[in-house]
């Protein structure tokens, strides 16, 4: 029987694009803790297909496209998405990505809905979320809490 | 050592953003098939967050927060992210993802990867990889077909 999703995979998998995709996975690598799987050279150097391994599953990412459509952050005005990842100890982690170079737009914080968390941007400007839950919160507390954010909000 | 709490879904979730979220994820039910978990809604209407669930799996999302640098892909000339989704009918999957008018850019298609998979773009832009993994492919036949598909 075929694996589906794949032996290592996810079901549903984020892919980047970047303008330097092996500046790219060095960087993640060494900043945010993933690992080089497979990767995919053609021969002018370009990088057709990339996987990161983190925890037992599978991140892809891949260089710019842009006559498809594909492009780095860097060269567009915005970011329209972004990647969470859930790791075992978030202050750790951050250190860790800091320390690499990572720039941290949000520091460590407990979140009302029970995740510490922190945000940085990678070198093209994709942003990253990195999470821990650290208790748990039933839905009325989390349902008090958002409703109290949004009165500060509104 | 403080005792994990269970994650209820991957460890890795993209998190997209969209002008109309409430619309978008009416839309990603309908068309792709994703289940409404969580909205948390602000005062002017705007989507602070939302879950929406997969097989067991999550995206998320919320509205564009100007004030946060985040916007729809309707604003970008392109797009440095797509979403890559294993189905179990990717055929099944397309029909209706067609039929509810999502935008097509490759129709299904076997690859040489050993999955089948369409590409399509959603209603702001976002773009999708749906696929379904129908044989095992070894790495060595892959990074051969790899350097076939980059040299054509």
């Amino acid at each position: 029987m075929v694996q589906n999703p794949p032996d290592g995979s996810q079901r549903i998998v984020p892919y980047l694009n970047y303008a330097d995709p092996k500046a790219a996975i060095a960087f993640l690598c060494r900043a945010f803790g993933f690992e080089q799987g497979l990767i995919f050279e053609a021969p002018d150097g370009s990088v057709g297909h990339c996987e990161l391994l983190l925890g037992g599953e599978t991140l892809m990412l891949a260089g710019e496209f842009a006559e498809g459509g594909l492009s780095s952050p860097r060269s567009l005005g915005g970011v329209h998405a972004s990647v969470l990842v859930y790791v075992d100890d978030v202050d750790a982690h951050y250190e860790h990505a800091k320390s690499a170079g990572a720039q941290i737009v949000q520091e460590p914080a407990e979140q009302f809905y029970g995740d510490r968390t922190y945000r940085a941007l990678d070198p093209e400007g994709v942003g990253w979320d990195f999470h821990q839950p650290t208790r748990e919160v039933t839905p009325a507390e989390m349902a008090a809490a958002a409703a109290a954010m949004a009165e500060e909000q509104g | 050592m403080k005792e994990r709490i269970q994650l209820e879904h991957q460890r890795i979730v993209p998190y997209l953003t969209y002008a109309d979220a409430p619309a978008a994820i009416e839309w990603l039910c309908r068309a792709f098939g994703f289940e409404e978990l969580r909205r948390m809604e602000l005062p002017d209407g705007r989507l602070g967050h939302a879950a929406l669930s997969y097989a067991g799996e999550q995206v998320m999302l919320s509205s564009a927060f100007e004030e946060a640098g985040t916007c729809s892909p309707l604003e970008l000339p392109g797009v440095p992210q797509q979403i890559s989704v294993y189905v179990d009918d990717v055929d099944a999957h397309f029909t209706r993802a067609q039929a509810e008018g999502a935008e097509i850019l490759i129709e299904p298609e076997d690859q040489f990867w050993g999955a089948r998979a369409y590409w399509t773009r959603d209603l702001e832009g976002h773009r999708w990889t749906f696929q379904q993994q129908l044989r095992e492919v070894s790495d060595a036949d892959l990074a051969g077909a790899m350097e076939t598909s980059m040299s054509d």
